[in-house]
């Protein structure tokens, strides 16, 4: 009897510093989570030189909301155009995702050489917290990727070591192209100035390919909790990131990702309602 | 040191406060059953905090960023206060001007030239001239072959991505093969460069368009394979459709392959 309440009164002590624990824990928690945020904003206003229009809260406040919602309407698109005529300057593949027309293409030098169309997506909730017109700056300049990884390839390359001689070149001619479009395509953009693009295939992959789907997932979330734990040995506030995922057509996702090249160019344009 | 030596009292306190349940423990005689129930209502609660904590957390973190920036604007976007804002309908006037001046700029863009656009992963093409799609077909692209000749002899047969130019357009061209067409055939490379078993006449079909590097947009004697990867970087097309882009395009024209 006198060890069972030993024991409660350890359990109870044990309880006690958790307790504690995620009180301190949640304490430090809302008081650094805000103020990271307003670091990002912060970031983003200095570094943008774009003069699209910002209004004060005042202004905000006092207006009808459909002339508000008319100016992020125009304020967005500007910002979008923005965005895509700076891509013009280089030469290569661009990727313009916009979400208020729910279309996604590859773009060179303005002209539009593929585009699908996005079958749904989910944004972050981050972007509705935000002032839309402190948004639309942000989205005036085209983000870059910075990393990428996908449940398929980049390149489907196909080994083969060269014939010793004519006989073993024949038995060689009949060896079929890699034949990947049975895979299920799953892929996510890491941008700079902290964004991620999350792409997904519409189709509900196959039995047999689902186990590429959970290595998919299993190492997309490896990424997350390094990240994470990245942070708490460096004693650094967890950065909020914002995500947005997007459905496509399997065929679209995989040419999209094929197609991209490394360090590219990408425009986004939120839904402003 | 005084602060040192109150905390360390209240530590005191706190300890004797668990001693003190301890051993005033007559309830825990009486009934029992506490003991099981008291460590379960600890995990049920604090799990349950735990929630609470984090949704109330995420509940007010709109509200404390509102307040910040009802109070101390400058301190969430530095530039807030300082602007000058035009009327409502004065605001939507300029906007609207602004996006169509911008709409001329992007439109401009767009390419009244004719170009082909060759996509490597569904291996087909899409040829415009004067901004409308005159043709579009199946073709074949490099096939991701690495070809592994040992040492540093290695060759990927990739079709090269991006923007590029026709370079130049001829007519019955002939194949000039070089070394990894032998090697990949298990034939012995030729040691010069301009050896006549190195010419092949008729493979590369009527016309062939020099997009850069070595790289070809050409005909091909296995029209069956067209829509699949299988070429060693250069583009191969159907006899017809190759007849319509080498007269459409020209030296100079346009090619997009992505």
């Amino acid at each position: 009897m006198t060890g069972t309440r030993k024991d409660l009164v350890w359990i109870k002590r044990i309880a006690f510093v958790i307790a504690l624990g995620l009180l301190a824990y949640f304490i430090t928690m809302t008081i650094v989570i805000p103020v990271y945020r307003f670091k990002i904003e912060a970031k983003v206003t200095s570094t943008n030189d774009k003069n699209i229009f910002r209004p004060d809260l005042t202004w905000q406040i006092t207006v009808s909301d459909s002339i508000k919602q008319r100016a992020i309407d125009l304020v967005f698109s500007e910002s979008f155009l923005l965005s895509q005529i700076e891509m013009t300057k280089g030469d290569s593949i661009s990727l313009t995702v916009n979400l208020q027309d729910s279309i996604i293409a590859l773009v060179v030098q303005g002209l539009t050489i593929y585009s699908a169309k996005v079958e749904d997506f989910t944004i972050s909730h981050a972007f509705a917290k935000t002032d839309p017109f402190v948004l639309a700056q942000w989205l005036a300049t085209p983000f870059v990727v910075d990393t990428h990884f996908a449940s398929i390839p980049k390149a489907p390359v196909l080994y083969k070591k060269a014939p010793k001689d004519t006989i073993e070149a024949l038995s060689q001619v009949e060896m079929d192209p890699l034949n990947d479009e049975i895979d299920p395509v799953y892929f996510r953009l890491e941008l700079d100035r902290k964004l991620i693009l999350n792409f997904n295939q519409n189709e509900t992959p196959e039995k047999e390919s689902m186990r590429q789907v959970k290595i998919y997932q299993r190492r997309m979330r490896k990424i997350e909790r390094n990240e994470i734990l990245g942070h708490l040995s460096r004693f650094s506030p967890i950065e909020f990131v914002p995500e947005i995922h997007i459905s496509l057509d399997k065929k679209a996702a995989r040419v999209i990702y094929r197609a991209i090249p490394e360090k590219a160019f990408v425009a986004v344009q939120l839904p402003t309602e | 040191m005084e602060y040192i030596s109150n905390i360390k009292l209240w530590l005191l306190n706190l300890s004797g406060f668990f001693k003190g349940k301890e051993e005033s423990g007559s309830v825990e005689r009486t009934f029992p059953g506490k003991a099981v129930l008291m460590p379960v209502l600890v995990y049920v609660s604090v799990p349950v905090i735990f929630y609470l904590l984090w949704i109330s957390m995420f509940t007010a973190l709109p509200f404390m960023q509102e307040a910040v920036v009802k109070f101390k604007p400058s301190l969430a976007y530095p530039e807030f206060a300082s602007q000058t804002n035009p009327g409502p309908s004065e605001l939507l006037f300029l906007q609207e001007n602004r996006v169509k001046k911008l709409d001329k700029i992007y439109a401009r863009f767009s390419n009244r030239q004719p170009y082909l656009i060759v996509n490597t992963s569904d291996n087909t093409f899409n040829l415009f001239n004067n901004g409308k799609l005159v043709r579009e077909g199946l073709c074949s692209t490099g096939s991701f072959v690495l070809l592994d000749a040992g040492g540093e002899q290695k060759w990927m047969f990739e079709t090269p991505k991006g923007m590029m130019r026709i370079q130049g357009k001829t007519e019955s061209p002939v194949w000039r093969k070089p070394d990894w067409a032998f090697i990949e055939e298990g034939l012995p490379v030729p040691k010069h460069a301009n050896s006549y078993e190195r010419y092949e006449y008729g493979v590369l079909g009527d016309y062939a368009l020099s997009i850069g590097n070595g790289y070809l947009i050409h005909g091909t004697l296995y029209q069956r394979l067209l829509g699949m990867p299988v070429t060693h970087g250069c583009v191969r097309l159907g006899d017809e459709d190759l007849e319509q882009v080498f007269q459409t395009l020209r030296v100079g024209s346009k090619v997009y392959i992505f």
